[in-house]
């Protein structure tokens, strides 16, 4: 399709960039471009060794902005993150330092391993944008995105995020292992030195003109009844549904789905942008009922059957 | 041997007691010596409705003497006469016999009894009319006992079952043969020629076949005059129908349907046309007409 508003690079590029770097994970490395573009904060989940980490360096390093790391852990404490005032006994003043969450891509790893004031301050930072060290307040670098990581496995002294928490975050994705191919390819490319990272691939300028073009992206009415009447559907009575998708879903579904036409080179929104969007965006704003997890049944599914029982326009 | 009825036994034994009256009130008996008469049964016990057989024989010294004429029958009660054989011989040197086998059947168990056989003749030794009678003869008649009863009844009710199944079988072959006969009519049967309505009235105009191309055609050729979304957003749901698939999906879903390069084309231009903004709208709708051109030469 035609008529994309040119940008100096594309997200498409971007993507294929990334792409290079992580073997397979084609939906992660998808879904960090939209979030990207769509401004947004990601949530990773998945297994250890899947190279989560490893893609928000690569993410950070194609766009070229500042990259930082934070590794949770029980005793870290809220300055840790936002940064402190340090007396300076030369100028016999306060002097502040920034925290790492100060960067244009943040890497919170294992953000549920902090317990919950150090929580907040990351996740109040994410939605204001800014953060406040003594007097002074002080504005995050644009484009800011956090990932935060969790490992579903080790559950033993971990802080769960709290449902409300989970909702300032635009996508959940869900990162798996690789296909047999992917992991051979990985083991031949990567066994003897570390990966490369794609360097200067697109500019934070070009970030910050992709998202405004995504928000100018039109939505003809029949996509936008379409994707509300999607977020609609997981309120419906489900025994294994306590609590259906907030609005705040249905502005996710919106940012997403037009981050995914402007990553297929489109100026308008269509169906399947919405279809694609929809999963990561509501995943995480589902209540899931204690009878879905006593019966083991798959919280994907659920969310699968909600979108598939919408008609698309 | 022929079978009588009683009616007309009845009306012989009249005759007979009629004739002998007549002689003897004439005087007119036969002047003969009757040296037998005897009356026997060939068994003395039968089962119901088993015929039986009883020999009534006469016989006189003279020869050549009607002794069939001479002769009463005997009363029989209990049984009914199914054939009456009767013998008449006339030896010159032993006299005249007569013979008469009867054949009866008894309908139901009791004594069947046979009695008052005889000849009235005149002794010529003694010149004196005597009465010559054979004495009664008594036959038992013994009903079915229960295993025959039983098996009687099987037998019946096996006939009436066979009767049945019978009936049943004709009917369903006179229905198959009718049947077959009605298809035979039929396939030989030529089709109805219609009739030629005549020049005067109105021909009706009837539908031609639409196919899902022709409705895709038909909806750009709309969108190609009004240029309006509702017209793009029909030729979107044609294109769907004709890749096969139903409303409700998508574009990608179409896409996976089809291979046809033409169509594909087609389904995405449709597609920008049916969602882009109203500022892109006259070139999605250019773009739909040009690739719905190139799928209907296609074809």
């Amino acid at each position: 399709m035609t008529d994309f508003v040119s940008a100096a690079v594309r997200p498409s590029a971007l993507a294929s960039a990334l792409s290079r770097t992580i073997v397979g994970q084609r939906t992660v490395v998808e879904g960090l471009v939209l979030a990207l573009v769509a401004g947004g904060h990601i949530l990773l989940e998945g297994p250890p060794g899947l190279a989560k980490t490893l893609a928000c360096r690569a993410l950070a390093s194609a766009v070229g902005g500042a990259f930082k790391r934070i590794q949770f852990t029980p005793d870290l404490l809220p300055g840790d993150i936002v940064g402190t005032r340090v007396y300076d006994q030369k100028t016999l003043t306060f002097s502040t330092v920034k925290g790492p969450i100060f960067a244009n891509v943040v890497l919170a790893d294992e953000i549920n391993r902090a317990p919950a004031k150090v929580q907040s301050a990351l996740l109040e930072g994410m939605q204001e944008r800014h953060a406040t060290i003594g007097p002074d307040t002080l504005a995050f670098p644009d484009p800011f995105v956090v990932l935060a990581t969790m490992n579903p496995v080790d559950g033993e002294g971990t802080y769960a995020l709290p449902f409300a928490q989970m909702d300032r975050f635009l996508v959940k994705l869900l990162v798996d292992y690789p296909t047999r191919e992917e992991e051979l390819t990985i083991v031949e490319r990567f066994a003897g030195a570390e990966p490369a990272l794609p360097n200067g691939v697109a500019s934070l300028a070009d970030v910050v003109a992709w998202r405004a073009q995504a928000r100018a992206m039109h939505i003809d009415a029949r996509v936008r009844d379409y994707l509300v009447d999607i977020v609609r559907a997981t309120r419906v009575p489900n025994p294994y549904v306590d609590r259906g998708a907030s609005p705040r879903a249905a502005l996710a579904i919106a940012a997403l789905a037009r981050a995914h036409a402007l990553l297929d080179e489109r100026n308008f929104v269509t169906p399947d942008d919405v279809r694609d969007a929809a999963p990561g965006a509501l995943r995480h704003r589902i209540a899931f009922s204690y009878r879905a997890a006593t019966e083991e049944i798959d919280p994907e599914a659920i969310v699968r059957d909600a979108i598939a029982s919408i008609k698309a326009p | 041997m022929a079978r009588l009825a009683p009616h007309a036994l009845v009306a012989a034994l009249a005759a007979s007691a009629t004739l002998v009256a007549t002689h003897a009130s004439a005087q007119t008996l036969p002047r003969v010596h009757v040296e037998a008469i005897s009356l026997r049964p060939d068994r003395a016990s039968v089962a119901v409705r088993m015929p039986f057989h009883v020999r009534l024989h006469v016989h006189i010294r003279e020869p050549g003497i009607d002794v069939a004429a001479m002769v009463i029958l005997p009363d029989i009660t209990g049984a009914q006469i199914v054939a009456d054989e009767r013998h008449t011989s006339s030896v010159s040197a032993g006299g005249s016999d007569f013979t008469e086998d009867l054949a009866l059947v008894a309908d139901r168990p009791g004594i069947v009894t046979l009695s008052n056989a005889h000849v009235d003749a005149i002794d010529p030794q003694k010149n004196k009319a005597f009465r010559y009678a054979a004495g009664a003869a008594r036959v038992v008649v013994v009903g079915p006992s229960v295993a025959e009863r039983v098996a009687e009844a099987n037998r019946a009710l096996l006939a009436r079952i066979g009767w049945s199944l019978g009936v049943a079988a004709a009917v369903a072959l006179a229905i198959l043969l009718l049947a077959r006969q009605k298809f035979a009519r039929r396939m030989r049967r030529p089709k109805p020629v219609p009739v030629v309505p005549p020049l005067v009235t109105k021909p009706v105009a009837t539908e031609p076949v639409v196919t899902a191309r022709d409705r895709v055609l038909r909806a750009a050729a709309a969108v190609r005059r009004t240029r309006a979304r509702g017209d793009a957003v029909e030729v979107r749901t044609q294109l769907f129908a004709l890749a096969g698939v139903a409303s409700g999906r998508t574009l990608r879903d179409a896409l996976a349907h089809t291979s046809d390069v033409a169509l594909r084309r087609a389904l995405i231009a449709a597609e920008r046309a049916a969602f882009a903004s109203d500022a892109d709208l006259p070139a999605g709708i250019d773009a739909v007409v040009i690739a719905v051109d190139e799928l209907a030469h296609s074809a």
